[in-house]
């Protein structure tokens, strides 16, 4: 009987070890900034009749709780509006405008997932809300998540600690975030934008 | 005070170098529109199917070499460029030669696009048209102004056909 019950305990044991461990798969990744910032890069694109332009940035910030085994996940990613380059001084200062971004009233453009769904090889479907202009949207995106556990290579490329790589793209309509392209735009910016966001974060 | 006369001649050389000078526009008008298709065919003809990059060294480092490390920015489209440093080595999946993003920002390149000049070309020749279609119709009218002022008598009364046809 004695030998019954220790038996038993020792598989609860086991039970709650192996949970554990799998718990302990879950890590969050934080989006490197800082010195590494040069790192990411996020863009937005605009097609127009007139021409076509990217606006860049890397001040992007947001953590993601990974787990590369069982290839589950969340996160939040924030782009700081205000810093998106768009190549021409007189460009980005109109883009922040209170008619455009009004980056004086909402400093941030966010993502947040919703849902992960893992597909083939690297791939995800991620569901997400999308906050541009004070405006949510539910996004549906395909997610490039690549992982590299800490070892020589990460280090090489100057991370401490495990490290994943985001690549994502999808487009968003101006209109539907409240903005809308004043008549002398027309033709030089498109009222679909494609945004796109290439960012490293690690998990120490 | 300047005879009748005076002032018809006046008049008459009035609307003869209106005629000439609506005629000088008009070609000018008609050549503008040829050179506006040959600078748009010249810049095209020179442009480069590129897409800017961005390197990210930290993914050969992490994934290989074969895992690319070039990132992007925006789609391929048609460039004006003609400095063959801001290009780097290989063209991605659709043909497009790769430009160097860094290398543009550090020498203040904002590399014109083909479809920016044909948007400016084919706004200047819709221009063109308006103006060479304006000044057509300015011409038939002074010159039919002009041909009626050689047929005017000093008095007023429109002249004698015959006199004015001797033969």
């Amino acid at each position: 009987m004695k030998t019954r019950s220790t038996a038993l305990v020792s598989a609860l044991a086991s039970t709650f070890v192996l949970a554990g461990a799998a718990f302990a798969q879950t890590k969050t990744f934080n989006i490197v900034t800082g010195d590494l910032a040069y790192r990411n890069l996020a863009t937005v694109e605009s097609v127009a009749d007139f021409e076509t332009f990217t606006g860049k940035t890397t001040s992007i910030s947001g953590s993601i709780d990974f787990d590369p085994k069982k290839r589950m996940g969340k996160g939040s990613i924030t782009i700081k509006a205000a810093d998106v380059d768009t190549g021409i001084p007189l460009r980005n200062d109109h883009m922040r405008d209170a008619q455009w971004l009004n980056t004086a009233k909402f400093p941030n453009i966010t993502f947040t997932t919703t849902s992960v769904k893992a597909a083939a090889n690297d791939s995800y479907t991620v569901r997400g809300n999308f906050t541009m202009k004070g405006v949510t949207k539910a996004v549906t995106a395909t997610v490039r998540l690549r992982f590299r556990a800490k070892g020589e290579a990460t280090a090489k490329a100057g991370f401490d600690g495990d490290v994943v790589q985001i690549t994502t793209s999808f487009n968003v309509n101006l209109s539907d975030y409240g903005i809308k392209i004043p008549q002398q735009a027309v033709g030089k910016v498109s009222n679909t934008v494609k945004i796109s966001l290439s960012a490293y974060a690690v998990a120490k | 005070m300047p005879s009748q006369s005076e002032l018809l001649k006046r008049r008459r050389a009035q609307w003869t170098r209106r005629t000439k000078v609506t005629i000088i526009l008009l070609v000018a008008t008609l050549v503008s529109l040829g050179v506006s298709r040959l600078v748009e065919q010249n810049m095209a003809a020179n442009s480069v199917f590129a897409v800017r990059v961005q390197v990210d060294e930290a993914a050969n480092d992490l994934f290989g070499e074969s895992s690319g490390n070039l990132r992007p920015i925006g789609s391929p489209q048609r460039f004006v460029i003609r400095d063959e440093r801001a290009f780097l080595k290989g063209v991605d999946p659709n043909g497009a030669r790769y430009l160097d993003d860094a290398y543009l920002k550090k020498n203040n390149i904002y590399p014109l696009q083909v479809k920016t000049v044909q948007f400016f070309a084919s706004m200047f020749r819709i221009g063109a048209l308006i103006v060479g279609a304006l000044l057509a119709v300015f011409l038939v009218y002074a010159n039919r102004r002009r041909r009626e002022l050689l047929h005017e008598h000093p008095s007023g009364e429109p002249a004698d056909p015959v006199s004015q046809n001797p033969g």
